[in-house]
């Protein structure tokens, strides 16, 4: 259990963290959204203690991460940006930070087993590529064995297996029983993974519900309607209890009710139907509307105003 | 993931400052430029100790200066201890900036993530760079400096200028060379904690510490520059890195300290950057 109460962090003028209550519960995984600057890293950062809160407090199991005796084993932590020296290999930036915990040697070697490393273990970090960065991080996180782990923005510019390894890896982590706390700015990513959601904008908490509730709440199913006789069948549906609108393709969309009631208005009036399809408005959409406001640098023409323009 | 390797192990999983030493010593040996500069500083110890014993004895003839006249006549080229040390300087360049380098490099590539997050209490890292940077100036230049004193003094011989380590202030001048390059080590890690840069800590050392003290009499009035002159860190040094003040470096007008209140003002400055260095390192965010 990791505790965060009334956590503020500011930097000069600027506040990064303001007010912050949270708590990160054991066994799930937690999804940390947020558009870019809206204070993730530097929350992360503050739990594992390389940022001092400017107020509040932070508590990992009941007490500072600092004050544990086993840091590593404590809580595993993928930082944002690559966190290895470059000339030294990736065995011994992993055995010098194992050294320092009394995590013995053969730990450093399962951990490069485990993240693929084995064959280029020996070589110097300078070489690899982002993904292989990012294994050395993982393996460092997982050095401890630890019941927590943290990864910041872990899939950022990964390519698609790289993704795939991660998405994998934190379910496996869950699956064994671990607090996964993983922070990302495409809800896509963590719709596939998360159990529980946290939304941050501006430094500020706007969403912590489980991510089943906030599908429920937040996803609405479209439903597609094409049909010659669109005009006929408007008023049913208004009377049904939905919400048609037009879409950019001439085809009506409708919300407030299901496409098995269109089906059975449309049968009854006899009214032909050429497509009736049911989709579900994208979480991401939801995400983007919602933290809309709160993003820190926002273009100033929005993009459909730009392609309005362009056509 | 097995949990058996971690549950298996005798010794309690936690942090120690023995084993931050540990981490820090695999650290140091595990980055090449680190072991390179070390052996580099120890040849130019004695490279540069026979090079100026060479000179000394005539068997090496440099070039005079332009217009084909003697070459200068260095005080330092009539004393064994003098000439077997030469080479300090460069054993100073090389010590100082892997002393700026041990932390500046951890900022730089972001090492300092991975170190802060394995010893949040990061105090005791301070300490581990410190212990390993100590130990490997102090190994290598006891080394250097008593190996060129040897080889410099068989050439001396010819000359009658060798001394013994028994001779007065000998010992304590080899000694002294050997804790002015510790001493710039801790220096050199200091203001790379307090810097953070590479470039910034590297400058800082050999401007503040090296240079300006040379310019002091130039820029101060007489009688304050006399006072500020002995108490920087290099002239206190050379207080006790030679065994008579009239072979040391610098301005010959200016008085050194004794020996004694040199090491002591010396050290007296590698404390009071240290600790300003610990608690910046406690108090700044990583």
């Amino acid at each position: 259990m990791i505790e965060l109460e009334q956590v503020t962090k500011r930097f000069g003028d600027k506040t990064a963290v303001n007010g912050l209550d949270l708590e990160i519960r054991p066994g799930v995984v937690t999804g940390f959204l947020g558009p870019n600057g809206a204070g993730k890293s530097t929350t992360i950062r503050m739990i594992v203690g390389l940022d001092n809160p400017t107020k509040g407090q932070i508590r990992v199991h009941g007490k500072a991460y600092a004050d544990h005796d086993s840091p590593l084993r404590t809580i595993g932590t993928l930082t944002d940006a690559r966190a290895a020296q470059g000339g030294r290999s990736a065995y011994n930036h992993l055995l010098a930070m194992a050294t320092s915990n009394g995590i013995p040697k053969r730990r450093v070697n399962e951990v490069i087993d485990i993240v693929g490393l084995t064959d280029v273990a020996g070589q110097r970090v300078k070489g690899f590529s982002l993904g292989m960065g990012q294994r050395v991080g993982i393996a460092a996180a997982l050095l401890g064995d630890p019941a927590t782990v943290i990864l910041d923005e872990p899939v950022n510019g990964l390519d698609p297996e790289g993704i795939l390894w991660i998405r994998n890896l934190m379910k496996n982590l869950a699956r064994e029983g671990r607090t996964v706390f993983v922070s990302s700015h495409l809800m896509s990513e963590m719709a596939l993974t998360a159990e529980h959601l946290v939304i941050i904008g501006r430094g500020e908490l706007m969403i912590d519900m489980p991510m089943a509730d906030f599908i429920a709440e937040h996803a609405e199913s479209l439903v597609t309607v094409e049909s010659p006789e669109l005009s006929r069948l408007v008023p049913l549906i208004h009377e049904a209890g939905g919400h048609p609108s037009r879409s950019d393709n001439g085809a009506m969309v409708v919300t407030g009710i299901d496409s098995k009631t269109i089906g059975l208005i449309a049968a009854r009036e006899n009214i032909p139907l050429y497509q009736l399809a049911t989709t579900s408005s994208s979480l991401e959409a939801v995400f983007m509307s919602m933290t809309h406001d709160a993003v820190e640098y926002q273009a100033t023409a929005d993009i459909h105003s730009v392609e309005r323009a362009s056509e | 993931m097995s949990t058996d390797t971690l549950s298996q192990v005798r010794r309690p999983i936690r942090v120690t400052q023995w084993r931050v030493i540990k981490a820090e010593w695999i650290k140091f040996r595990s980055l090449r430029s680190n072991r390179i500069s070390t052996a580099g500083a120890v040849v130019a110890v004695i490279g540069f100790g026979l090079l100026t014993a060479g000179v000394a004895t005539g068997s090496i003839v440099p070039d005079g200066p332009p217009g084909g006249g003697q070459p200068p006549d260095f005080a330092s080229f009539l004393d064994h201890t003098a000439i077997a040390t030469s080479g300090i300087m460069l054993a100073i360049l090389i010590v100082g900036s892997l002393g700026v380098l041990s932390f500046s490099g951890e900022y730089s590539s972001g090492m300092i993530r991975a170190t802060a997050t394995a010893v949040p209490k990061r105090l005791p890292i301070l300490w581990g760079k410190a212990t390993v940077l100590s130990l490997v100036a102090a190994v290598t230049m006891a080394i250097a400096v008593f190996a060129s004193f040897a080889l410099t003094g068989n050439m001396l011989a010819d000359i009658g200028l060798r001394s013994d380590l028994g001779d007065p202030n000998v010992l304590r001048a080899l000694l002294g060379n050997i804790g002015f390059v510790v001493g710039i080590g801790l220096l050199g890690l200091s203001l790379g904690v307090l810097l953070r840069s590479t470039a910034g800590g590297i400058t800082t050392l050999f401007a503040t510490f090296l240079i300006i003290p040379q310019l002091i009499n130039l820029i101060l009035p007489d009688n304050i520059a006399e006072v500020v002159y002995k108490f920087m860190p290099s002239n206190a040094a050379q207080a006790f890195i030679v065994t008579d003040p009239r072979y040391s470096f610098g301005s010959q007008s200016m008085e050194l300290l004794t020996p004694a209140a040199g090491a002591l003002v010396f050290l007296a400055w590698v404390v009071l950057l240290i600790t300003a260095a610990a608690v910046s390192l406690n108090r700044r965010d990583a």
